[in-house]
């Protein structure tokens, strides 16, 4: 055989296989009836971790596209840091009608840089720690605490803050960098709740002189705990949850301190020009039925905002910590920024 | 009209990326003067440190390369050397802080950096040397040892002064991909390593970042077309022979360079086996391998198709000094405003989305690939086809019965490569496509829900089906060859 005639038959066969790929989906689409060409589209912007296959979104979506006749589309971001910017790209040339993943530390920009629908959703039980935290515009859909998890085979000296501070115990922390990473800007607001009393640049050399590393994401600084680079992780309570549900290891805990710690909050809204917003409203109404919230508490690893979907399972055993107040997490932008940027004056040197 | 025609078609899919990043991001923003400028000092200063280290661990580990005789270790010792540089940054880091902090505490900051680029990099250099070496001394070294020169002196005098191009080359090389890389300074970093690309990265997430992202991936377009311009000015064909360079080999070198490599995969051997006996609680990862598979098999193939074009293209429209320089010197934007270039043009769609990954992936490593695989080998036949020109062979002959026989092997490297790069992204593949339609992204996934385990487990099938594919490219390449020559 000649090398013309080779590549001629490797050609001939890579489109012979492109065609067959694109002759079967043309042949499997051929029985679909007209509604399924017809079908709305709900175009949903959503974070990675939700929209991996291991996270809540694919089930949710396909079992909402059973009842509405619907097809939901997705565009994620890889980060829900990410999702404001993504979503006034995503508007230049389409249209969004639902966000999924805002959380509390982003409504100030989202409110200031974009318009959302104002929804009318009943709270009926719903756990009344989430209830204050909830807007007009923006509807929360689960919730964790944050503090820091350790292994109870490498138990810490440290009760409260001052002690955390102060530990003599040689513990290495694996932290985020609140320029990127949700966790991480709420540890800084634990940070200023935590020492009210003393001036945040001091708290911040106590901070540097432990020994921590600030991770780009929440799941790099897990991966760190996880591979034992770090004693403790400054993580979601329900991380614990994991743990004793998948691995069946319970062997983790987390550091409980009476000074309180801050929430994550995720939220679901719809941008004022949507064009499926009906649509919208309802995967929201759905995703807050009981079954849902299961979904969710299970593959998120949150907690669900209606309060008996944890009863007789793993979650409602977890540690129960006090939670700063909304007065106490709300800190401007602005001063937020401030405190970061004192961070990065402090690395820097 | 035809060839011209070709070479036409080549600059324009390689300067693609270029035109769409223009049609569809806003408009450049550089007005962070300050932020800028400490950036892109510290990416100069940590991609010359990685550069240095992996040269200088590069060059021992060539040196323990060339202690070994047998064809079938080498081949086995170079894949195992180069693994880090085509496993998810993720996997590979843990891996290397996992091995290091046996030996104390790993320095996070500046210096960790380059610690975790020298450790991705030097396996790759060190057969980037050991095929130079073997291919450029000639019997020269055999000569100089049995007339009494010791190995230090040969080293001296033989090899470094051959191998300057060589290093020159391979110190751009790590200095491009440390340039360029966002994973090492993002993870390890401890916020003080804010390099371009960690710095688009931030504002990314601020408003109107996309513009200043925009930027900075036009500052690393120009930085980085310097240094092809410099190094399309620093070749000469490669002499088409192989000596015997166990004279200078170190066994010594051999044994860290192999003892280093293996460790790092072994740090994951508990990892794989925990996922082993994960597995059961997590069947739905059965449903979700056969999409990924195929997804990753699209993509990789489309990327390795693509490549194989191009090469064919590039060849068949060779020699030519002018397109050569210009395809050295090209330089592809950074993956980042690649992927949010084709992201954002065109149709979002499952089937588009794969296509634009693979054409993506393929026109982003192209440029690479022709200068580290393709250049150095068709220009050393560049006599042959001047001779068939003179006697009067035409285009389709030269191309038929010259270059592609002896270019068959190479362009099974550049597919093979392609093929394997474009299996194992994250970065291009992680801004078109959605979560779960390669295993890549499954894997990233799986890493960023708390299944670090199980992600080692399906890396390890990733590994098996990237290898399976790079054979099958080079096989195939080898018989084109093959059937040229009989």
């Amino acid at each position: 055989m000649t090398p013309q005639k080779l590549v001629g038959i490797l050609s001939a066969l890579t489109v012979l296989i492109f065609s067959l790929v694109f002759g079967w989906w043309a042949w499997s689409s051929r029985t679909l009836s007209r509604d399924r060409w017809v079908k709305k589209d709900l175009i949903v912007l959503s974070y990675k971790s939700f929209t991996s296959p291991v996270g809540p979104g694919p089930s949710l979506f396909k079992e909402f596209e059973k009842s509405c006749n619907c097809k939901v589309d997705l565009i994620a971001a890889s980060d829900a840091g990410q999702l404001l910017e993504k979503l006034k790209m995503a508007q230049e040339k389409t249209h969004v009608d639902l966000v999924i993943g805002l959380d509390q530390l982003q409504l100030e920009r989202a409110l200031s840089d974009l318009k959302w629908k104002e929804l009318k959703i009943e709270t009926s039980g719903w756990d009344e720690k989430i209830l204050e935290f909830k807007k007009a515009q923006f509807i929360p859909y689960d919730w964790a605490p944050l503090s820091f998890v350790y292994r109870k085979s490498h138990p810490i000296d440290f009760k409260n803050p001052q002690e955390f501070l102060d530990s003599k115990q040689k513990l290495r922390f694996a932290l985020q960098d609140p320029r990127t990473s949700t966790p991480g800007a709420q540890f800084f607001v634990a940070l200023s709740n935590w020492f009210p009393g003393q001036s945040f640049d001091l708290t911040l050399d106590k901070v540097m002189a432990l020994d921590a590393q600030f991770l780009g994401s929440w799941s790099a600084s897990y991966g760190f705990f996880q591979t034992r680079q770090a004693d403790l992780v400054f993580s979601y309570v329900t991380s614990l949850a994991y743990h004793r549900l998948i691995e069946g290891n319970d062997d983790f805990d987390v550091v409980s301190f009476s000074q309180g710690h801050p929430l994550q909050i995720e939220y679901m809204s719809i941008p004022e020009n949507c064009k499926q917003c009906e649509l919208a409203e309802s995967f929201i109404k759905f995703s807050l039925q009981e079954s849902s919230q299961k979904q969710i508490m299970e593959k998120n690893f949150m907690y669900p905002v209606l309060k008996d979907v944890v009863r007789g399972t793993v979650f409602e055993d977890l540690p129960v910590l006090k939670i700063l107040s909304m007065d106490q997490q709300k800190m401007s932008d602005h001063l937020r920024q401030q405190n970061i940027e004192k961070w990065v004056g402090k690395i820097k040197k | 009209m035809k060839i011209h025609g070709l070479r036409v078609l080549l600059v324009v899919l390689l300067l693609s990326p270029l035109f769409l990043a223009i049609l569809s991001l806003p408009a450049p923003n550089l007005s962070h003067k300050g932020d800028l400028t400490e950036a892109l000092f510290m990416s100069v200063y940590q991609s010359t440190m990685s550069a240095s280290l992996s040269l200088l661990t590069g060059l021992f580990g060539a040196l323990g390369l060339c202690s070994i005789s047998s064809k079938r270790v080498l081949g086995w010792t170079e894949s195992l050397m180069m693994s880090p540089i085509w496993l998810p940054s993720l996997f590979v880091i843990l891996s290397i802080l996992n091995l290091l902090t046996h030996l104390g505490r790993f320095p996070f900051g500046f210096w960790g950096v380059v610690i975790i680029h020298t450790s991705t990099y030097f396996g790759f250099i060190s057969v980037v040397l050991f095929r130079a070496i073997q291919s450029k001394m000639g019997r020269q070294l055999e000569v100089a040892l049995v007339a009494g020169a010791s190995r230090y002196q040969a080293l001296k005098w033989i090899v470094i002064p051959q191998l300057k191009i060589d290093l020159i080359k391979s110190f751009c090389l790590v200095f491009v991909l440390s340039l360029t890389g966002l994973s090492a300074p993002l993870l390890v970093g401890n916020g003080i390593s804010v390099t371009l690309d960690v710095f688009a990265y931030y504002q990314l997430q601020a408003p109107g970042g996309l513009a200043v992202a925009h930027g900075i991936a036009w500052i690393e377009v120009v930085i980085l077309t310097f240094i092809g311009l410099y190094l399309s000015r620093q070749n000469h064909p490669r002499v088409q022979q192989t000596s015997h360079v166990k004279v200078i080999g170190s066994r010594l070198m051999l044994t860290l360079s192999i003892g280093f490599s293996v460790a790092l995969i072994a740090t994951n051997a508990t990892s794989f086996f925990k996922g082993l006996s994960l597995l059961q609680k997590h069947q739905e990862i059965f449903l979700l391998l056969p999409g990924a598979l195929f997804g990753t098999f699209m993509v990789a193939n489309l990327a390795a198709g693509v490549t194989l074009l191009l090469s064919l293209i590039s060849i068949y429209s060779s020699p030519h000094r002018g397109l050569r320089k210009w395809i050295l010197s090209i330089s592809t934007p950074s993956y980042v405003l690649i992927g949010l270039a084709l992201y954002y043009y065109g149709p979002r769609d499952e089937v588009s989305s794969i296509l634009k990954t693979g054409v993506g992936l393929s026109i982003a490593l192209f440029p690479g690939l022709y200068r580290w695989v393709l250049d150095t080998d068709l220009e050393g036949l560049r006599d042959q086809v001047h001779i068939a020109r003179i006697q009067g062979a035409n285009v389709s002959q030269i191309f038929w019965k010259i270059l592609l026989p002896q270019m068959s092997q190479q362009v099974g490297l550049a597919c093979a490569l392609a093929f394997l790069w474009a299996a194992g992204d994250f970065a291009l593949s992680g801004i078109i496509l959605r979560g779960d339609q390669t295993l890549a992204l499954l894997i990233e996934s799986l890493m960023s829900a708390y299944r670090l385990e199980l992600s080692t487990l399906l890396m390890s099938l990733l590994v098996v089906l990237s290898l399976v594919g790079a054979f099958f490219y080079t096989s195939v390449c080898y018989v084109i060859g093959r059937k040229s020559i009989s």
